[in-house]
This record gives structure tokens, C-alpha cells and sequence, in this order.
């Protein structure tokens, strides 16, 4: 039972890895054929996820209402939706009326909305959260400021702000950017030998 | 003093009611602000451009929609110029709540340009979950991960996918996604695949240096890009009209840092002679 709880997933997680990792390094068809095989399951997996995502939705919120916990009602909105919106999309599909007409005139109006209240919280911290208080903090301003200079009115009555914009976004930003993107890829491959390797095991719901 | 106290004190609700009178002021009256185009959305809409009538092109709509404000005038202007060049169209889908997007833009180039045949020269794929791995998926195996369309069909039953040997068949991918370089890394390993992609302005940045590297050969931002975008291909909509909101925004948010910045500074140097004074007369 040990072996199937700990050292399995770390043979599988290794074999799976070393599969796709050395079709780059091999240009043996059959293996690039298992190679996509692999990836095809990965997408299947991917899917189950989803399902795994929503058996846990309902895990929290059905404990929130069972608790009465303050938040109950908002929690029996959302599974009341989630599960009107699952049997309308088994009994049609997402090509039925019904279920579209659900999509576009509910869920898709909702969803961005609720991003666009975000126009509410950026009013909010450029009042009072936006504070000058160092020298970093002052470039970062006037970074941002130089940005938002680039359109519309201001470009009508200073032509030089869309440049001034270009040149910030082309070399400070795009700098910067460069080194944590390649930053981020570093760690991401030290991170993925690790998990590889079975060195790391959070995955597998343990530690190191 | 006390107005300067006063206006860095200033109830969030009016500046709420400011700024929502701003946002709607010029969409009911436009205001009809000039808007510059970038040299960068030039140089997307050329590579575009630069497609030959027959050339297959991936179409990708990968966003959520809470981002349908700036990447749907986006996806309207792109397919439009991309049916206008006449190429082969493949529609993917990576992201769960995008096949709306997909469905409508497919609808809207089969009804507006009579050349297009659903089958024939335009096809749309559903949603393939994985994000990167279904990439991955796509160009390992593309012909091998979809067995029916978007609309339920057998692909076998579609001329357009019996053309199709794989995915370095095709010339470019137009990628428009709200999400940074996740579809890029399994793209760029298509030999020859030209990438050009639309993104949000919040994940402008992760994509500068894939796009100074010259890894795609078209790129635009946001609303600003698709505003481009419509002037461009010469069918202004949604983004052109919102961009007299959008530098109102600009305008009042610059206004409220400044003034909020001005109140700060003024009550801390108010506060440091407040303190001086008291330092020098000795109290505690």
C-alpha cells in the first residue's frame, strides 16, 4: 500500500515526464507517436479536472450552508446555479437554445460586469492608495502616468506622448519583463525536475 | 490649508459618480477624439495583410468574458481583415467560457462574405481543455485530438479537414487570448508558423519581449489596439467608440492621483512642522 500511495505516483510522474521530455531529443517516430498519445490523455485528464473542480465547489459551499455559515445564501445562489446551469447543458448540450440563451444573456452579461467593477476600485486607489512616498515610487507614477498619456486627448494636444509611451513600454517595461519571464523559466525547469525527480511531493498531498 | 485637507478627503461615492459620468458622457455624445495608430498595429495589420488568399491560418479565441470589453472588438476586427484576405480559417478554442465568441464569429464571416463555406474554407473546433498541453496536443497530433467540430460534425465529413496534413501546414496562428505566453511556447516549435496574437493590456507586458524578440510578428493591445485595428482594416465599432471614454478615464484617474498626492504631501509637510514646532519647544 505504500508503494501504490507514494512511490507509484513518483514512477509514473517520472516515466510520463521522460516519455514526452526525450521526443525532443529522439527522433524515434514510435516514441514521438506515444509521445502524443500521452498528451491526448493529458487533455482528457484536463477535462476530468474540470469535473474534480466542480466536486469541489460544492464541497465548500454545501459546508458553508450546512455550517450557516454568514455567507450561506450567497453559497445556496451558487450551487442553485451551478446545478440549473449542469442539468440544462446534460439535457442540451452547449449547442441547445436554452442553454445558449442562458450563456448570453446571464452569464456572459454577469461576468463582465463583475470584471468592470473594477472601474470602481482603480477610482478608489488612484485617490488614495497611489502615494508618492519615495523616489521609486515616484518613477513608478510617472511610468504609469506616461502610459495613459498615450491616447485620445492627450495625443491630441502633446504628439509627442505616444512616443514618450512607446519608448517606456519598448525598453524600461520590456526589460524588466524580460528578466522575469526568463527568471520565471528558470524556475519553472528547476521546479519541474524536482517534481520529476520526486523531490518535490506537494502534489501527491505531501511535503519534501 | 483646510481646502487642501478638504479635497484630499474627498467622499469615494462622488468621485464614483465623477468617473461613471465621464465613462458615459461620450459614449451618448462621442466626442470624436483623434486617435494615433501605433507603428506596432501597422506592422500587425501588414503581416496580415501579407496573407495570400488559400493560406491556412489558426484563429484562436481564448478569452474569458470578463474580458470581452477589450478583446471581442479585437476578435471582430481580426476576423474581418482575415476573411477580407480570402485564407482558410481553423477555429480553436482553449479557454471554457470562449465557444460564444467562437460560434459568433464564425456566423458573423459565413453571413457577410458569401466566399466562405462552412467546410470548405472555414472551420471551427470546440473547446479542448489543458491550455498548454492541448497546444502541446495540437502540434504533436493535431489531426489526431478532434473527432467532431464546434457544431457537432463529424470532421471527417469536412473537405477543409481532409486538406489538412498537420499543423505545419499552416502559415500563421492569430492568437487572441487573455493570458500571457502559455499558447506561445508549443506554437513557436511549428516550423515556419508566423505567430501574431491580441491580447489584454494587463498581460501587455508579459508578451513585450516575446514580441522585441521578433518570436511573433504581430501584436496588439487591449482596447487601444483593437481601436487600431478597426481604423485599419476601415470598420470603426465598439473600441473606437470607447476611446473618448476610455481617455476621459485617463484624464479623471491622472487628476485623482495628482490631487490626492498634492493632499498628502501638503498635510506630511504639515505634520513635520507640526512636529518641529513641538520639538523646539520641548514637548514630549
Amino acid at each position: 500500500m505504500t508503494f501504490i500511495k507514494t512511490k507509484l505516483p513518483v514512477v509514473v510522474t517520472f516515466v510520463g515526464a521522460f516519455i514526452i521530455i526525450a521526443q525532443y531529443y529522439f527522433d524515434i517516430p514510435a516514441w514521438k507517436t506515444l509521445a502524443a498519445e500521452l498528451l491526448r490523455w493529458n487533455v482528457i485528464l484536463a477535462a476530468f479536472a474540470l469535473a474534480l473542480g466542480i466536486g469541489g465547489i460544492v464541497k465548500l459551499h454545501w459546508g458553508r450552508i450546512a455550517r450557516r455559515a454568514p455567507t450561506a445564501l450567497y453559497s445556496a445562489a451558487t450551487l442553485i446555479t451551478l446545478a440549473f446551469f449542469l442539468a440544462i447543458g446534460l439535457a442540451q448540450t452547449t449547442r441547445g437554445e436554452s442553454y445558449r440563451w442562458l450563456y448570453d444573456y446571464i452569464y456572459l452579461p454577469v461576468a463582465a460586469t463583475s470584471y468592470a467593477t473594477t472601474f470602481f476600485f482603480i477610482t478608489s486607489a488612484a485617490y488614495r492608495a497611489f502615494r508618492i512616498k519615495n523616489s521609486y515610487a515616484a518613477v513608478l507614477m510617472v511610468s504609469a502616468v506616461l502610459m495613459m498619456l498615450q491616447i485620445g486627448i492627450f495625443a491630441a494636444f502633446l504628439p509627442i506622448a505616444p512616443r514618450i509611451a512607446a519608448w517606456v513600454w519598448n525598453i524600461p517595461t520590456s526589460a524588466g519583463m524580460r528578466a522575469v519571464v526568463i527568471g520565471g523559466a528558470l524556475s519553472l525547469v528547476g521546479n519541474s525536475f524536482r517534481v520529476i525527480v520526486g523531490l518535490e511531493r506537494g502534489h501527491l498531498g505531501g511535503g519534501e | 490649508m483646510a481646502l487642501i485637507r478638504k479635497l484630499s478627503n474627498i467622499d469615494v461615492r462622488i468621485l464614483y459618480l465623477i468617473m461613471v459620468v465621464a465613462a458615459i458622457y461620450p459614449l451618448l455624445r462621442p466626442i470624436g477624439l483623434p486617435l494615433p495608430i501605433s507603428d506596432r498595429a501597422r506592422d500587425a495589420y501588414a503581416a496580415i495583410e501579407a496573407l495570400q488568399p488559400g493560406d491556412l491560418v489558426f484563429f484562436g479565441i481564448d478569452y474569458s468574458p470578463t474580458q470581452e470589453a477589450e478583446m471581442w472588438p479585437q476578435t471582430l476586427a481580426v476576423g474581418h481583415h482575415l476573411a477580407r484576405r480570402g485564407v482558410r480559417i481553423v477555429m480553436l478554442n482553449m479557454i471554457e467560457g470562449a465557444f460564444r465568441y467562437e460560434e459568433r464569429m464564425r456566423d458573423i464571416i459565413l453571413a457577410e462574405y458569401p466566399e466562405y463555406k462552412y467546410g470548405e474554407n472555414i472551420i471551427a473546433l470546440p473547446f479542448t481543455a489543458g491550455r498548454e498541453a492541448a497546444f502541446q496536443s495540437v502540434v504533436a497530433d493535431f489531426k489526431g485530438l478532434y473527432t467532431y467540430d464546434l457544431a457537432g460534425n463529424p470532421v471527417g465529413s469536412l473537405p477543409l479537414w481532409n486538406e489538412i496534413r498537420g499543423a505545419s501546414d499552416f502559415k500563421m496562428y492569430v492568437e487572441l487570448a487573455d493570458a500571457p505566453d502559455w499558447w506561445l511556447r508549443p506554437m513557436s516549435q511549428v516550423p515556419g508558423l508566423q505567430l501574431w496574437n491580441g491580447t489584454v493590456a494587463s498581460g501587455a507586458s508579459t508578451m513585450a519581449p516575446l514580441y522585441q524578440s521578433g518570436q511573433m510578428i504581430g501584436f496588439i493591445i487591449g482596447m487601444v489596439g483593437a481601436a487600431e485595428y478597426e481604423f485599419l482594416v476601415g470598420k470603426p465599432g465598439m473600441a473606437a467608440a470607447a476611446m473618448d471614454t476610455q481617455s476621459m478615464g485617463h484624464v479623471l484617474i491622472i487628476l485623482f492621483v495628482v490631487l490626492g498626492n498634492i493632499g498628502y504631501q501638503a498635510i506630511k509637510a504639515d505634520e513635520s512642522r507640526a512636529k518641529a514646532k513641538r520639538a523646539a519647544r520641548g514637548d514630549v
